[in-house]
């Protein structure tokens, strides 16, 4: 039973961590707390469903078109609405994203309805066992693919020259543009990987749990916490804050009952501020 | 230092007012760089120095006058296509990626190279030049030394292949045998590259040795220019500068 739980916990965290990660990055690199994250991963859970109905399609296979879209959207939000108020400091970013948010949600609601969708593939019954575990191929295929991409991720950013623009507009702005790097483009680019991301994830959560157009405030928590836990712009950081969110979720279902699940995460949340206000690895990582 | 090459001109700035809010700070500044000249820029803290090589590099706009590179106006051309097209500033303080490693810095400095065939020859000719860099590659520009960090800024401006280098402050806060190494290999650099270099410092010395002609620039104002030579024997610059 505690190895199912430890399982489940991993196999969900992975999902979680790659969330984390869209939202730190964005933290990481420009300073903005983008409060639509949830809702563009509801977004990319949306559209998901949409060519599932339409095409009969494997819900995987909807991913990277789930990713594009969010990926030309974050590119044009932000390059001709958050950047114009970029220097305006994090309560007014915040502010801009609230509104996107709702923006967002209504869009949703315009389009889909308030009903809840989940796509519902042939083989989400089918698993096997792992030392008395029962481990679903759907929840395994999630894992994977989250952390492929949470992984390609943080080699782009490490690797390529264009990685490099993006931590350098990061680390010294000023620098950046003597060197020859269109910052405006880097931040765009920024924003739209974090989002794009975010739509890819909303394919994988939507095999997992149905979603309704409101379902976004849920995930802005995890995805807080995940990425508070790791550290605040910290990739590594989040994937591990990914796994111990899992963790603490599947157990406090384990021991106490899902109705004292997000107690026991914001009771642990609370822990982690007052003791361990940075994250897991205490630095900043960024500047 | 040299004689000018040829004086084809390759940086004309004309009657340049500039500012932040209310307070200007360059009054009809004008100023000529030949192709394959250096030119010195004299003057003391808040005269203006940085401000009027951060216009040419494009970070700041004028409020009025022009610029013109290689025969064509670039008063409103973005910073990134002006590195594009040859113009690197060498910044004061250095200014490097302190989270990234020398070799990334230096790389990030080829970022506007449209030929990027070229990077692997630059490369090797920045770490020729400061073979220290070359030994340090792995290692964090955050983490070198004062003298290194300014190789480091140097070898990442001539990453981009330039046609006019803005050199802000080399010496500042540098140990004396720390700023011979780094003069001696910007000489290299002029004798190797056709470049041309605008050379902004506060060491009067050091520039009115190193530039073929300088400006004087006093709060905002240009109150001097001519040969190096004879600005050195200027009474008026040898009293308010080198202090003789």
């Amino acid at each position: 039973m505690i190895l199912q739980m430890i399982i489940n916990g991993l196999l969900v965290g992975g999902l979680y961590a790659s969330i984390g990660v869209s939202f730190s990055l964005v933290y990481g690199i420009m300073g903005i707390i983008n409060l639509a994250q949830g809702t563009q991963i509801i977004l990319g859970a949306y559209l998901t469903c949409a060519m599932v109905q339409f095409f009969h399609i494997d819900p995987f296979l909807t991913l990277p078109v789930s990713g594009f879209v969010l990926f030309c959207w974050g590119y044009a939000i932000q390059r001709c609405i958050i950047n114009m108020v970029g220097k305006g400091g994090v309560v007014l970013t915040s502010l801009l994203t609230f509104g996107l948010n709702l923006v967002l949600i209504n869009i949703i609601l315009l389009i889909w309805n308030a009903d809840f969708r989940g796509v519902n593939p042939a083989y989400a019954g089918k698993n096997f066992e792992l030392f008395g575990a029962t481990i679903p191929y759907v929840r395994l295929a999630v894992f994977f693919v989250a952390v492929v991409a949470t992984v390609s991720l943080h080699w782009f950013l490490g690797h390529t020259q264009t990685g490099n623009a993006i931590h350098a507009s990061a680390q010294n702005k000023r620098a950046a543009q003597i060197v020859g790097i269109n910052i405006r483009h880097s931040y765009a680019l920024t924003f739209a990987i974090s989002s794009g991301l975010a739509g890819a994830m909303g394919t994988l959560y939507v095999i997992l749990k149905p979603v309704s157009p409101f379902s976004g405030a849920d995930l802005l928590m995890i995805l807080f916490l995940v990425a508070v836990l790791g550290g605040l712009g910290n990739i590594p950081g989040a994937l591990l804050g990914g796994v111990v969110m899992g963790l603490t979720d599947s157990f406090s279902v384990l021991c106490l009952g899902m109705q004292y699940q997000k107690i026991v995460l914001f009771l642990g949340f609370i822990l982690v501020l007052i003791f361990l206000p940075r994250g897991f690895f205490g630095r900043r990582f960024y500047g | 230092m040299t004689e000018p090459r040829e004086k084809l001109e390759l940086l004309t700035v004309r009657d340049l007012d500039a500012g932040y809010g209310d307070a200007q700070i360059l009054w009809g500044v004008s100023l000529g760089i030949a192709q394959g000249e250096i030119v010195g820029l004299l003057g003391g803290n808040g005269a203006g120095k940085t401000t009027l090589l951060n216009i040419i590099s494009g970070l700041n706009s004028p409020k009025t006058g022009s610029i013109h590179y290689l025969g064509e106006e670039i008063t409103h051309v973005n910073t990134y296509n002006r590195v594009r097209s040859g113009i690197t500033q060498i910044p004061e303080g250095r200014q490097l990626f302190p989270g990234l490693t020398v070799r990334q810095n230096l790389l990030l400095g080829s970022f506007s190279l449209a030929d990027k065939s070229r990077v692997p020859e630059e490369l090797d000719f920045v770490f020729d030049l400061f073979p220290i860099l070359s030994e340090r590659q792995k290692q964090l520009a955050g983490t070198l030394s004062g003298g290194e960090q300014q190789m480091c800024a140097l070898g990442r401006g001539l990453m981009s292949n330039p046609k006019l280098i803005l050199v802000d402050e080399l010496s500042l806060g540098l140990a004396p045998v720390a700023v011979e190494r780094i003069v001696e290999a910007l000489k290299k650099v002029y004798r190797e590259k056709s470049l041309s270099i605008l050379v902004v410092e506060q060491d009067v010395h050091l520039c009115l040795e190193l530039s073929t002609t300088a400006y004087v620039l006093e709060t905002g104002h240009i109150v001097k220019q001519g040969p190096s030579e004879e600005l050195a024997k200027d009474p008026q610059i040898r009293k308010s500068y080198l202090g003789i």
